[in-house]
């Protein structure tokens, strides 16, 4: 009876501690709200507009800084993307541009998207030219 | 027999089961830099489940030593190239994809199952997913796995009947779907992912020790 107790505890706590991904590895970078950004933009898109995004992902980067932790992939691409919804082009650029900067193996992609959004305003620009 | 008591007063039991073994080629494999996530497809009924996995598999696998592409750019990359259903994503040719977002691996994902199953006296949530890392030069799989988690509430052991019951109406009241399946996604793909071999960033960095 008690060794059943014993082995059943340890098998619950060897679970639990799956479940918590207890790494005892040293980890790569610091993540903060990134996966409650992506989760809360995709499946509940009218808590997490634009401004909101960039309010989060900008003091995560922040805390990262302040922590001398690494910013997460994605983070500063993210951010960039919410930039460009509100249409606030420079600032989109920079933060794609950093994200390359800390990996440049998303370089190619996302001048890419630098290089589309650019056409993009031009476009946009010549049209309403036309319609004046 | 009764279980035992944990000091824990809520224990969650999430039974984990680690799916077919993990498939490595017979031969040596240059391990990829980056990889590439696609939105997954969906064979659950439920329609945020490609995107609640999306949200937990980044960390996972960048934390293991690869760059992952960032999944929300990447899944906007494709709309605005006029690709809305993840299964023409998924029908890309990868030379198209190298020509365009230069990735050294594809990660492909099936959804299989996404939710919460509702059952007489208990409510159960589960995900389940196929991955399959591809290689963007050789379309060789490097490495396939099943991300799987299942919940249920543990009644403490000692609940009559009615009490079961009042648990059941409760967990479907008051547990969030998405939310539960949030959490659940985030244990299976850690799961799944620590099946993998350490990428380069991960070796760079225990070698550089930064």
């Amino acid at each position: 009876m008690k060794t059943y107790r014993y082995l059943t505890a340890a098998i619950l706590a060897a679970a639990f501690l799956m479940a918590t991904g207890c790494a005892s590895r040293p980890k790569l970078y610091y993540w903060g709200a990134y996966e409650d950004v992506i989760n809360s933009y995709y499946t509940k898109p009218g808590s997490m507009p634009a401004e909101r995004q960039i309010e989060l992902l900008s003091r995560e980067i922040e805390q990262a800084n302040n922590k001398k932790e690494h910013v997460a992939p994605g983070v500063y691409a993210q951010l960039g993307l919410a930039y460009a919804d509100m249409g606030n082009v420079p600032a989109s650029e920079a933060a794609f541009n950093r994200e390359a900067e800390l990996f440049p193996e998303a370089k190619p992609m996302l001048d890419g998207m630098i290089k589309r959004a650019r056409d993009n305003t031009l476009k946009n620009s010549k049209k309403s030219q036309g319609a004046l | 027999m009764q279980l035992p008591r944990l000091t824990l007063g809520f224990c969650v039991l999430v039974a984990m089961v680690a799916g077919a073994a993990p498939a490595y080629s017979a031969e040596p494999v240059i391990l990829p830099r980056s990889i590439l996530i696609l939105p997954p497809t969906n064979r659950s009924v439920e329609v945020n489940a490609p995107y609640i996995f999306l949200s937990t598999i980044t960390r996972p696998l960048a934390e293991k030593g690869y760059y992952v592409f960032p999944v929300a750019v990447i899944d906007r990359f494709m709309r605005e190239n006029g690709l809305q259903i993840s299964a023409e994503m998924h029908a890309i040719p990868l030379a198209k994809l190298r020509e365009h977002i230069h990735p050294d691996a594809v990660l492909y994902v099936d959804i299989l199952d996404w939710g919460q199953k509702y059952q007489i006296l208990t409510s159960k949530a589960v995900v389940s997913a196929n991955l399959k890392l591809v290689d963007a030069h050789t379309g060789n799989v490097i490495w396939e796995n099943r991300a799987y988690a299942s919940e249920s509430p543990n009644n403490s052991g000692n609940n009559g009947l009615a009490g079961m019951l009042i648990q059941a109406v409760a967990d479907q009241v008051i547990g969030s779907l998405s939310d539960k399946t949030y959490e659940l996604s985030r244990v299976a793909n850690n799961q799944a992912v620590d099946r993998l071999p350490d990428g380069p960033i991960r070796l760079e960095v225990q070698t550089a020790k930064r």
